[in-house]
């Protein structure tokens, strides 16, 4: 495998080990956007209008969850790296920033699949929402 | 000469906004050597060393590192340093096999296992290998942070206050560590505010607001401090003043004579700690002076 590579996978490999290890953290990333859901869920429902189409505004609204909570995670560990001076010695170590920012993309890409998919599941469970071709 | 230079910085300037961290820094160091970078907390000490290691650039001057420009061949020279920042700098929740591993693979190391099993043995943590950075004492961490700077086996080892909160034990077997490797050829520069581990270094810059004030040997230094030479005669006590003692004492002890009265003699010398903070004392007040 190229070096470049290599290194990239090195970078994803660490960051899933360490959200492993981290059960407070992937637990607040799952929990967190369900529940912003759920409360959405009460909001329409305590509105109770029968010409607001809920399925309009829910989907956009979960993607953009799922989005912004993974953006503000990633945001807060590459901060926490560079407090540490663990960015400045994986550089002086030989990682490459593209290196470390294509590492930190596929690992949050993992956990933002995982929050997509327990999101889609509740919504369509909660708004009894149907598929069709 | 400059062949056998690992590090040459000539009227280095370094500014952030308006403070002036570092300003018409002069260092030379050999390979080979430990060189010594003493001064107080914010003297410019880890500004100089991250300017070795290509974070950071410089204002002004001209910088060669294993005759490398830091900022423009950052990856030739990042495979020939090893660097210990100040804090540990280490994956707490992974293991010590695993940080060591992580970092030497942006190495492309090849027998990368034996190699971090060889390091680990070096700082010896090798009964301590599989635990979590975050079970190990302080001292334990200094020693992995030591671990993933030596791993790949660097030809310049930069190290920012190694000993910084480690008790005087495992200070001494940090300095043994690091005769080792300078024996074996690894040139070292380091730095720290202990004047006690000064002496075990070859050289020595003392840098005070920036400034480097002076460039010596440990030896040297000790020398151009002021001695004070007591003579008990007849029951009283002579004090003589000796500017360069080394040279003025045979001159003294020839003026003022070791006769019977002389009951006895005694030498007192500045202390290493003490010369420095003379020179940092009269830097402020020149700087003082100055504005």
């Amino acid at each position: 495998m190229e070096p470049f590579f290599r290194r990239v996978f090195s970078v994803t490999q660490r960051v899933l080990h360490q959200l492993k290890h981290d059960k407070r953290f992937i637990g607040l990333s799952l929990v967190v956007p369900i529940a912003i859901i759920y409360v959405l869920y009460i909001f329409f429902d305590s509105l109770n209008n029968p010409f607001l189409d809920a399925t309009t505004y829910v989907f956009p609204f979960g993607a953009f969850i799922v989005h912004f909570l993974t953006f503000v995670l990633t945001a807060i560990v590459l901060v926490r790296e560079r407090v540490t001076e663990t960015l400045t010695r994986m550089m002086v170590n030989g990682y490459r920033q593209m290196e470390i920012i294509l590492g930190y993309l596929l690992a949050y890409t993992t956990l933002a699949t995982a929050q997509s998919l327990l999101v889609l599941a509740e919504i369509t469970w909660l708004f009894e929402l149907e598929y069709s071709a | 000469m400059s062949a056998t230079l690992a590090i040459n910085a000539r009227g280095i300037h370094k500014r952030f906004g308006h403070i002036e961290a570092l300003k018409d820094v002069d260092i030379a160091v050999e390979e080979g050597q430990i060189f010594g970078l003493i001064g107080a907390n914010g003297a410019g000490k880890s500004t100089f060393i991250k300017l070795l290691v290509g974070v950071s650039d410089a204002n002004a001057g001209s910088l060669s590192v294993l005759g490398w420009q830091p900022r423009k061949q950052k990856r030739e020279l990042r495979e020939q340093i090893g660097y210990m920042p100040q804090s540990a700098a280490l994956y707490e929740d992974l293991t010590s096999t695993e940080n060591l591993r992580f970092f030497g693979r942006g190495h492309r190391l090849v027998k990368l296992d034996e190699k971090v099993e060889q390091t680990l043995d070096f700082v010896q943590l090798s009964a301590r290998a599989d635990e979590p950075v975050s079970n190990l004492s302080g001292g334990m961490k200094q020693r992995v942070s030591l671990a993933c700077a030596l791993v790949h086996h660097p030809r310049l080892l930069l190290l920012d206050e190694p000993t910084a909160g480690v008790d005087l034990k495992l200070r001494s077997m940090f300095w043994e560590h690091f005769k080792q490797l300078a024996a074996d050829g690894t040139t070292i520069l380091v730095s720290t505010h202990q004047m006690d581990e000064a002496v075990h270094c070859h050289r020595l810059a003392i840098i005070s607001e920036g400034r480097i004030l002076t460039t010596d040997t440990p030896q040297q230094l000790l020398q151009r401090g002021q001695a004070t030479l007591h003579i008990w005669r007849g029951g009283q006590r002579e004090r003589h003043s000796l500017k360069d003692y080394p040279s003025d004492l045979p001159k003294a002890l020839q003026a003022h004579g070791l006769d019977a009265q002389v009951t006895r003699v005694e030498l007192e010398t500045n202390s290493l700690e003490a010369i420095v903070l003379d020179m940092m004392g009269s830097n402020s007040i020149k700087t003082e002076g100055a504005n």
